[in-house]
């Protein structure tokens, strides 16, 4: 039998620049714990988890072992996920859909802090035709960011707006490390990383965790919470190599077009978008085909990725602040109206890989 | 066209700086000062799980208890090791042969994973009584290689 598919639980850790004081499983439960008591479950409710990290990042191999525990996944049914989380929450939906399970953990976890970064990005590419030059996520950004700005598809002044406006909404996020406030000029004016790419173009590095409750429309009904439902998801990854496009947003379009012909949502716009941009220029990207312009007050209301999640986790947090938002309990934040919102994630040194997940509030 | 096919040898060094984390540090900080070893207790099964954590995974519950364990256990299963390893840890390679186990200490109702002094398989078996030889006082750092093995106990 399937079911429709209902979030009744949200938590997170706050995203920290640094979190030493505990270890990995320690960081994922933090959340968890918040998510069950948000859902009125215990961690024993819980028929199946679905995970979603990254060996390299976590420093260990099968890195989903660190987390089996916390996540009550012995003896009962884990799927392991690598790519961003809304890829994890995808999965879920899968096995909440088809009437598999009733009640799931979705996490994801990312101690930017652990490793060293540019090593990690460069063993991402092919060993024969790019390694040996030794690039990372700064120097593909560049490459796609040069070749919008000389298409005149964006200005630095714009993006730089993009970072300012992430702080400043960052700073009512009480999930987030607090950021320094910049101005557009500081922008401009950060050191290169790789031109025309200044630091602060790039989100800041985190750790943290989130958790998502995933039930069937029965057990969201039980639980007495007020839910919100799955109405579409997809993910997708365009050509990367030696085939990518820069600046296409051919994926994106595509797997938003998918989701929303299953959502039924027509062209009706979201109420709420919570896109994923690790650098100013995607925002300035992917906002138009999400529908907002990238400065609209119902675009990332969290603060967005630049404002400071760990990669991976940046989908979930994105989710996370949908939920919020759609069932009123977002706090300083919170939008006057919101029924519908759409949580977007990348993957990839060139963001070739979009997902996203449609929600609406209620059990619709 | 040429038959040769080529292929490119690539060494990689990833650094990584682990947290021990809570319920870590307390483990490695008591064996470090004390020649202590902990274990979490389950809530609900009350097994003692060693090295401590927060969660038992077969009960899906919280530990509350931290209990002391050791230093003797129990050998659960041991192989005596004969293949050439650089510990990466050190960069050494380690003197072959050395015995490894799977140990139960006194206490716990987990395994922990340690050297053996004895590495001759005629003198080792599963239900073997062994007990922690510790670092000296001052050489502890609070990590695993603060026990140097376990040896076997004459009964």
């Amino acid at each position: 039998m399937g079911s429709r598919v209902c979030i009744v639980g949200v938590g997170q850790t706050v995203h920290s620049s640094l979190r030493e004081d505990v270890d990995v499983a320690e960081m994922v439960l933090e959340a968890i714990n918040e998510a069950l008591a948000d859902a009125g479950l215990e961690l024993r409710d819980v028929e199946n988890a679905v995970t979603a990290c990254m060996d390299f990042w976590d420093g260990r191999t099968i890195a989903n072992m660190w987390v089996a525990e916390v996540v009550g996944s012995y003896r009962k049914s884990e799927g392991r996920t690598c790519m961003d989380a809304i890829g994890a929450m995808l999965y879920m939906w899968t096995r909440i859909s088809t009437g598999s399970f009733r009640i799931g953990l979705v996490t994801a976890h990312c101690k930017e802090s652990a490793g060293r970064i540019p090593d990690i990005e460069t063993a991402a590419t092919d060993p024969f035709t790019q390694r040996r030059l030794g690039f990372d996520g700064n120097v593909v950004s560049g490459l796609v960011a040069r070749y919008l700005l000389d298409n005149g598809r964006y200005t630095r002044e714009a993006a730089a707006e993009v970072v300012v406006e992430a702080r400043r909404r960052g700073s009512k996020n009480p999930k987030l490390e607090p950021l320094q406030q910049v101005t557009v000029d500081e922008v401009l004016s950060a050191p290169v990383i790789a031109d025309p790419l200044r630091a602060l173009d790039r989100a800041p590095n985190r750790d943290g965790a989130v958790a998502l409750v995933v039930v069937s429309e029965d057990v969201a009904v039980g639980l007495g919470r007020t839910p919100v439902t799955v109405k579409g998801v997809g993910a997708i990854t365009g050509p990367y190599w030696s085939d990518a496009e820069p600046g296409s947003t051919a994926a994106l379009e595509k797997v938003y077009r998918v989701a929303m012909d299953m959502a039924g949502w027509d062209d009706h716009p979201a109420d709420l978008v919570e896109l994923s941009a690790q650098f100013s220029y995607q925002h300035l990207l992917f906002a138009p085909v999400l529908g907002k312009d990238p400065l609209d007050p119902t675009l990332n209301t969290s603060g967005g990725w630049l404002a400071g999640n760990p990669f991976v986790v940046s989908g979930a947090a994105r989710i996370a602040e949908c939920v919020h938002q759609l069932r009123g309990t977002a706090g300083d934040r919170q939008l006057g109206k919101a029924d519908r919102a759409v949580a977007h994630g990348i993957h990839g040194l060139a963001a070739q890989t979009h997902s996203v997940v449609l929600l609406e509030g209620g059990l619709s | 066209m040429s038959e040769e096919t080529l292929r490119l040898e690539y060494q990689a060094n990833f650094e990584y700086r682990y947290a021990a984390g809570r319920h870590g540090s307390r483990f490695m900080t008591a064996l470090r000062d004390h020649c202590q070893l902990l274990g979490t207790r389950c809530s609900v099964c009350q097994r003692v799980l060693v090295p401590p954590r927060p969660i038992c995974g077969i009960c899906a519950a919280p530990t509350n208890e931290w209990v002391e364990v050791g230093p003797t256990g129990t050998i659960t299963g041991y192989t005596v090791v004969e293949t050439p390893f650089i510990d990466p840890m050190t960069g050494v390679q380690r003197p072959i042969p050395y015995g490894f186990a799977f140990i139960r200490l006194t206490g716990a109702d987990t395994n922990l994973y340690h050297f053996l002094q004895e590495n001759r398989h005629d003198r080792l078996s599963v239900g073997m009584k062994v007990e922690a030889v510790f670092k000296p006082d001052g050489e502890r750092v609070g990590s695993l290689s603060d026990i140097i093995h376990f040896r076997s106990v004459e009964e």
